[in-house]
């Protein structure tokens, strides 16, 4: 028994009604065995809707088509209204006989608007019901990382009541900002002092109840999908307990172990055990077990039973929603770049190393010094561009962003502090955006020189010679010195890698943490539900930093704070059939699919495109809505008559391209009969050999979703046209009778040109092979 | 950030002779013989495998598909001996035993090309050995060197010239240093007592050149005038190479561009001929006395000789 279908058919005011014969198309849904046929001006209306739901109610209506506009325009809200009258809001089908019929000038817009409504006629009996579902994700959410971006997200987050677990790999917070010393905005002429900004947000992460900080932790192990992973977390004992240590500092003063200082870019030295700095949080004394004798001094020594050197590493796992990579950079080891004599010559040092001499609590306590020699230097070189914009192996192929603002910072503090001083900058091109403008022109102004050229080499013959190209004319040069600081590019931390590969997330070929669409989505990974913000995913200033955190954490909170409802719009498996193969696993590049004892789909990561339908070998995969049934049901509506162009459109892009197209009142071909489909991936040999085989002369593929982050892979899309295309020659279908096209939004006069273009190829071929004759005794058996 | 070095085989080698060698210097040939039955390697020494012709290929002479047919047989050669893995003698070789190998893996028209190729002459396709060169064979067994060294060089100033076709193609690979400087022979002869120093020129070709040696002979003399008065400011006692090619060019120039140049008669060893040295081997039984430019005064001057024949 077929379900009754309500056909209801909208004038539109006389948008439709002036290029249709509504009498016409009504006598025709009867022909299809409509139950109920009527039409109105405007269907969208509060009477409209009315009408819509009196009928369903006084015939007992079981499906409706709505004969309208486009479903971009009313579907939810023709949804809702027959959800009102007791239906399930998928038992509605909205033939599109505005947008995609009366708006494109044509030959028979009547004809066609038939078909479209035959179409949707059919296709809705093969409906199901669906509904909405909820996801509810667990409430918290995991921060790997605890420099400026891992606390701002923590915090962030904390504040709206989500609870944090912070990881941090080494023994306190703070991360690179710690070592700066100097900070600069671009308002303010003059530096402020790092860690008096960074320390009470340090403060205000260790007072919040519901942030849990765990040094000494790292990720070990991943499980689970968004909203619901399980992370195995290992933790490495500081031999510390940080709530008893009361950092007295007794314990140093008897260790014998010294070690270099990593805090203070290792130009000094520090005890095996040891307050990392004073602002530290846990505010506690920890050992370095590599360099720890285990003599047992500090264990005597502690008034306050604080030390045990037998503790041991464990792991623990925690249940979140969601994680946020926040593990930041290191800066480049210019080591091997040998020619610019890093490691060999004393006098050379990173930018890291000079603000760790200029910092107030650094090795030098703020004296320029060489380390080694404790001389002031007379003339400093500075060297942009060390290991950025270097496309040899081992360097980053582009600008590292920071570095010519910390040069100009340096620069800037040794001539107000170090007046005397020559300080020489060799750039590439000097990087300060916007206001920071200001600053540059204040640099120049305090009679820095500037030499536009990449350093060749830096040599000892008694004094440090640099060797460099002025190429605004003064040719080559050679600049004595007496200390050279080499501004380096940031790498990505041996944290970030880990940490990636412990997740099973992309890396960018330089091994930064890969953002999923760099441009609009730019704080997601290629995982759905764990986010990144910092340097772990490029290089960037502390502001970049804390935007991108605050727009992780925003991210964290929309999957985490409430439940979500979502669309069924994602593919299902049928257990019956599924065979746990997992072939969709491997395939998706969504990660979709996941195993957890048996294969399941995430309906959170699922965006729908039906790719993996073809490639399950049971055929256990199906996307509700989208069906076989459904579409067989579709492409036998559009084939009555002459031979048309089928025109598959996926959803998102071509589909409202085509929309944008009648709105527009461009052209096309009037044989053309576009069905919706989420996207091509959806489609599968035997759907477009139907088709042939039902009289279609050509079918037009049109695919935009390559352009957006989340849609089909470029490659793998070309990749199924080509297979369709193999597969309808083997049924002895003409593969030219297939005709692809990338989709574009706004590029809607090509969509029609191709259409136009293809049209004309199908003419200049033989009439299709299937006699029209048999094709309808076919269509009149199925029914 | 560069990848982790390959694993360097311990034994079980497959040696593979280089043709410079043996026409120029075979005595090259017999200290790296030496030094392995010293340190009782289990090698083989198969008299079947041709040339890699790399020199003709990079000369262009050689067409692609003929060098991956010959290399080919020679890897299966390898693959059907007892000791599989195969040690070359000359960068050239391990660059181009490599390329062949690496260009068959991805390319599946030329593998089945290659395959044919050698089902004719009754041979199977197996390109399973491992290549590495004789030098990073040397390090990885240097403590076993040095335990068995009855001389040492300390006191002997040398610079170390490395081919270029073993650091700048399979710039990943360089077992020691990076591509632009290697370490490999550095630390061979640190390890047997040089000093090495540095000199500006460390990472320049030696200039053969390939084509370029046969046809425009300026071409190797420019680079080599370049070369050598760079190595001239450190006046070291010794150059070490890890290449027959360098070790020709090195050699055999020095008279030609003393006039240009200065004269610099520093001698020039391959470093298994400074390693076997080392382990006692006769200088002329290893056919010292073959090399260009002399090298009994530094001989001499280390007692390795004068008193003996």
């Amino acid at each position: 028994m077929k379900p009754s279908v309500g056909v209801f058919i909208c004038h539109c005011g006389n948008n439709i009604a002036g290029a249709v014969d509504i009498e016409k198309l009504k006598a025709n849904a009867c022909a299809e065995g409509a139950e109920c046929v009527e039409d109105h001006p405007y269907l969208c209306s509060a009477e409209g809707q009315s009408l819509i739901k009196d009928r369903v109610n006084a015939l007992g209506l079981e499906r409706v088509v709505v004969a309208a506009c486009s479903p971009n325009v009313h579907e939810r809200t023709f949804r809702e209204c027959i959800g009102e009258a007791g239906l399930n809001p998928y038992f509605l089908d909205i033939a599109n006989i505005r947008e995609q019929c009366t708006w494109v000038p044509s030959e028979d817009p009547t004809g066609r608007a038939a078909d479209i409504i035959r179409s949707s006629i059919n296709a809705v009996r093969h409906a199901r019901p669906l509904d909405n579902i909820t996801v509810k994700a667990e409430k918290s959410v995991l921060v790997v990382g605890g420099g400026i971006a891992g606390i701002t997200a923590a915090l962030a987050l904390a504040k709206q009541g989500i609870r944090v677990h912070l990881i941090e790999k080494s023994p306190t917070i703070g991360g690179n900002m710690v070592k700066i010393g100097k900070v600069f905005s671009p308002d303010k002429l003059t530096e402020d002092c790092s860690m008096c900004s960074l320390a009470p947000i340090m403060s205000e992460v260790a007072k919040n109840k519901n942030i849990e900080i765990k040094t000494r932790s790292k990720i070990a192990g991943l499980k689970g999908h968004a909203g619901d992973f399980s992370v195995t977390v290992e933790h490495e004992p500081g031999f510390v307990d940080t709530k008893k240590c009361t950092s007295c500092g007794q314990c140093a003063s008897v260790c014998p172990s010294l070690t270099d200082d990593e805090w203070n870019a290792g130009l000094c030295a520090r005890k095996a055990i040891y307050k990392p700095f004073p602002q530290a949080i846990p505010a506690a004394y920890t050992i370095d077990e590599k360099a720890c004798k285990k003599c047992g001094n500090c264990v005597k020594a502690c008034g306050a039973g604080a030390i045990d050197l037998e503790a041991t590493p464990f792991k623990e796992t925690l249940h979140v929603g969601s994680i946020v990579i926040a593990t930041g950079h290191k800066e480049l080891d210019p080591s091997d770049k040998y020619e610019l004599g890093y490691g060999k010559y004393e006098e050379v040092i990173t930018q890291t190393e000079l603000a760790r001499l200029l910092a107030v609590n650094g090795p030098t306590s703020g004296k320029l010094e060489i380390p080694s020699t404790g001389k002031a230097p007379q003339r400093v070189v500075m060297i942009q561009c060390v290991g950025s914009r270097d496309e040899k192996p081992g360097s980053i192929p582009y600008c590292s962003k920071i570095c010519c603002m910390v040069a100009l910072k340096h620069a800037n503090y040794i001539k107000d502090h170090f007046p005397g001083t020559e300080v020489y900058i060799c750039y590439t091109d000097i990087r300060a955006t916007g206001s920071y403008e200001n600053y540059y022109r204040e640099v120049q102004k305090k009679d820095v020189t500037f030499i536009r050229g990449r350093v060749g080499e830096v040599l000892k013959n008694e004094a440090i010679v640099v060797r460099v190209e002025d190429t605004l004319g003064g040719g080559p040069v050679e600049l004595e010195a007496d200390m050279v600081v080499l501004s380096c590019a940031l790498e990505p931390s041996a944290g970030t890698i880990e940490a990636a590969r412990a997740l099973s997330i992309g890396l960018t070929p330089e091994l930064f943490i890969k953002e999923k669409h760099p441009k609009l989505d730019p704080a997601s990974t290629t995982a759905r539900g764990i986010f990144v913000c910092g340097t772990a995913a490029g290089a960037k200033d502390i502001t970049e930093s804390i935007l991108q955190a605050r727009a992780a954490a925003s991210k964290v909170a929309e999957l985490v704070s409430a439940p979500i409802e979502i669309e069924p719009k994602f593919a299902v498996i049928d257990y019956d059939k599924c065979t746990s193969c997992g072939a969709c696993i491997k395939l998706c590049p969504y990660g979709a699919a996941y195993s957890n004892g048996r294969i399941s789909i995430d309906p959170l990561s699922c965006i729908g495109l039906g790719g993996c339908i073809l490639r399950c070998p049971e055929h256990a995969i199906s996307l509700p809505g989208s069906s076989d049934s459904e579409l067989y049901a579709r492409i036998d509506g559009m084939l009555k008559g002459e031979p048309k162009m089928i025109a598959f459109l996926d959803e998102n892009i071509a589909y409202v391209a085509a929309d944008n197209a009648g709105v527009n009142r461009i052209p096309y071909p009037s044989s053309v009969r576009i069905i919706r489909v989420p996207s091509i991936m959806r489609l599968e040999p035997k759907h477009l050999i139907y088709a042939f085989e039902r009289g279609a002369a050509g079918i037009f593929l049109g695919d935009g979703t390559t352009n957006s982050p989340e849609g089909a892979i470029r490659a793998n899309v070309a990749k199924r046209v080509e297979e369709l295309k193999r597969a309808v020659a083997v049924a002895g279908i003409d593969p030219l009778r297939i005709f692809y096209y990338e989709a574009y939004l706004p590029h809607y006069r090509g969509l029609a040109s191709r259409m136009e273009r293809f049209d004309q190829e199908l003419s200049a071929m033989e009439k299709p092979p299937c006699p029209i004759a048999s094709c309808e005794k076919r269509t009149a058996e199925i029914k | 950030m560069l990848n982790a070095l390959q694993a360097v085989p311990k034994d079980n080698y497959y040696l593979f002779k280089s043709c410079v060698t043996c026409s120029i210097y075979p005595g090259i040939e017999k200290s790296i013989r030496y030094v392995l039955d010293r340190l009782e390697a289990n090698y083989t020494d198969d008299p079947r495998h041709s040339s890699c012709t790399g020199f003709g290929y990079h000369a262009g002479v050689v067409p692609l598909k003929t060098n991956l047919a010959l290399n080919a047989r020679n890897f299966s050669l390898a693959a059907c001996s007892k000791d599989k893995n195969i040690v070359c003698t000359c960068p050239t070789s391990y660059g181009n035993l490599k390329e062949c190998k690496e260009i068959l893996s991805r390319d599946k028209a030329l593998r089945d090309d290659t395959s044919g190729a050698l089902a004719k002459i009754g041979k199977s396709f197996d390109i399973s050995s491992g290549v590495n060169h004789v030098s990073e064979i040397f390090l990885a067994r240097l403590d076993d060197i040095k335990a068995k060294a009855i001389h040492d060089f300390r006191g002997v100033k040398a610079v170390t010239h490395h081919g270029c076709h073993y650091s700048k193609i399979f710039y990943k690979d360089v077992a020691s240093g990076n591509f632009e400087r290697p370490t490999v022979v550095d630390d061979i002869a640190k390890g047997l007592g040089c000093e090495v120093l540095d000199y500006s020129e460390r990472s320049l070709c030696c200039g053969m050149g390939f084509h370029y040696t046969m046809l425009d002979r300026e071409y190797p003399r420019t680079i080599l005038k370049r070369k050598f008065a760079s190595i001239k400011k450190e006046m070291p006692d010794l150059i070490i190479t890890q290449c027959p090619g360098c070790t020709f060019n090195l050699d055999y120039y020095q008279e030609t561009l003393a006039e240009a140049v200065g004269s610099l008669d520093i001698p020039v060893l391959y470093f298994s001929e400074l390693a076997a040295l080392a382990l006692g081997a006769d200088p002329y039984e290893i056919g010292l006395d073959m090399h260009a430019v002399p090298v009994e005064p530094l001989l001499e001057r280390l007692g390795m000789i004068g008193g003996k024949r």
